[in-house]
């Protein structure tokens, strides 16, 4: 069970992720679709994370999802600057980021918060309850593995599986039902 | 829908967003030395595995909350169990609890600020010719920088504060009302809460183009503004004249075509569309015959490739074009 140090950055930049940026992440993988561009929308995704990453803090930023959505755009059209394919669509199709649409942040992080659960419903049985003892019951690993007779092994393994189906899906589009 | 059906399992290369989700659950664990080196390489070999690794330890930190319906408990006695350290937070809506209660202990942002950057800073950004630059401003506002352009950026606790010293920038501006944003060029401020506009710096002037909201405009020094400008509209101070006319959508795109790389030709003359070419590109394309210079020209271009100009004007007109170093010369 990891129980966030807000004091550690790494922990604080996961919480302040997970409240400003995680929840906007379908707005910004819908914007990349409904650009046309043709670009790879995990790659851009990813590079916008790093980006975030990479400030010294983000106590400045005063929306999470303007900053992220702004991100996603300037790397996307980066990424086509740079490509070497010339592109036959006129580039002022590439709509605008929507970053004033007022979703509001709440609403965001409580379907954020529902989606990650809808996505947990989704593993198999077994890899569920050894994700809801270490996630959510707070025992390690280990005393996860002793309670259920289980190698640590296995039990690692069961959580990074179920660790994949949040990274891989949380957030795509077609992972809704 | 079953997730070995998705295929997790069965993909030779996993990708990058498994491989994180991987690393966090070894974390999870705890890391040896030897595991806490490869993770460090791995997060530094590519900018995408860093950013995919900071998403997946934030995936973490959600999924900690939710409230799940009481699934089927492998343990069936619960007295196999050590007892729950983290029931306390398993609450619907926890998330947004747990950040309500973190903003009120010790405030969310202020925690994460390094002390002393609280200061007003100006930062200079210099783009050279050709250059097109975004910038992400940290508090959520975005400028992009024209080519051959220079600009100031000073964030103060009461105001935004961008300074045009050359060339033309454009702004899509965080919506705070509590803290205007000012752009600053040849005595003229543009100031806006939240909305899109163009500044222009022109030798004995300048311009303002709104694409979105409103923006109030004020000589330098005064604190009764000049006039509102709404969406669609542009206002050109110049030989101490100011004028403001409304500006066509097609007029608008065209003019704010630049940020994305693409000149829209719309009827100008074949010699002003080169001047244009020229403002972004080392190679300058000449128009050697004055009649070929006055013809009228639409189209959609890159700024980057004055060639493509001159082939398509040399088919349309019968002209020719030669290559002269790092001139393109259109001529009979």
């Amino acid at each position: 069970m990891h129980i966030p140090n807000l004091e550690d950055p790494a922990d604080a930049l996961a919480v302040w992720l997970c409240l400003e940026v995680l929840p906007h992440e379908r707005d910004a993988r819908r914007w990349l679709q409904r650009s046309g561009l043709r670009v790879d929308a995990d790659d851009i995704i990813q590079e916008a994370y790093a980006r975030i990453a990479a400030l010294d803090n983000v106590g400045h930023i005063r929306s999470g999802r303007a900053y992220f959505l702004t991100a996603v755009r300037s790397i996307a059209l980066q990424q086509l600057r740079r490509s070497k394919i010339v592109e036959l669509r006129p580039f002022c199709d590439v709509p605008e980021v929507s970053i004033m649409d007022d979703s509001p942040g709440q609403e965001a992080v409580v379907w954020a918060e529902r989606e990650a659960g809808r996505l947990i419903q989704t593993l198999p049985e077994r890899c569920r309850s050894i994700f809801r003892m270490c996630r959510l019951d707070g025992y390690t690993q280990k005393e996860t593995a002793t309670a259920l007779g289980l190698s640590e092994g296995v039990v690692e393994k069961q959580m990074a599986k179920a660790m994949a189906v949040l990274t891989t899906r949380f957030g795509r589009e077609d992972s809704e039902p | 829908m079953n997730v070995s059906d998705r295929g997790i399992r069965d993909q030779h290369r996993p990708s990058i967003d498994e491989v994180a989700a991987g690393w966090v659950a070894r974390a999870d664990r705890g890391l040896s030395q030897a595991e806490r080196i490869a993770l460090d390489a791995w997060r530094a070999a590519d900018l995408r595995h860093n950013g995919s690794y900071v998403r997946a330890c934030a995936l973490r930190q959600l999924a900690a909350f939710p409230e799940l319906p009481d699934a089927q408990r492998v343990a069936q006695n619960d007295d196999d169990l050590p007892p729950s350290r983290a029931s306390w937070w398993r609450r619907p809506g926890a998330v947004c609890a747990m950040a309500a209660s973190i903003a009120a202990a010790i405030g969310l942002a202020n925690f994460l600020q390094v002390p002393g950057d609280a200061e007003a800073s100006s930062d200079r950004h210099v783009t050279r010719r050709g250059e097109i630059r975004e910038l992400a401003l940290n508090e959520g506002s975005t400028a992009v920088l024209d080519t051959n352009t220079a600009v100031a950026i000073s964030m103060q606790p009461k105001v935004r504060s961008v300074r045009v010293l050359r060339g033309d920038a454009w702004f899509q501006v965080a919506h705070d009302t509590t803290r205007p944003f000012e752009v600053h060029t040849n005595g003229l401020i543009a100031r806006a809460v939240g909305t899109a506009f163009q500044v222009t710096r022109l030798d004995d002037g300048a311009e303002v183009i709104v694409s979105e909201g409103i923006v109030a405009l004020f000589h330098e020094g005064e604190t009764k503004p000049i006039m509102q400008l709404g969406a669609g509209n542009r206002f050109r101070f110049s030989h101490g004249r100011a004028m403001r006319e409304p500006l066509e959508a097609k007029q608008m795109e065209q003019r704010l075509a630049w940020r994305d790389g693409a000149i829209i030709l719309d009827g100008q003359t074949l010699a002003s569309a080169a001047a244009e070419f020229n403002r972004y590109n080392t190679q300058q394309l000449t128009i050697s015959n004055p009649r070929l210079g006055l013809q009228r020209v639409y189209g959609n271009f890159r700024v980057r490739d004055p060639e493509a100009l001159a082939k398509a004007a040399a088919i349309a007109f019968e002209a020719k074009v030669t290559h002269d170093g790092n001139h393109i010369r259109l001529h009979d």
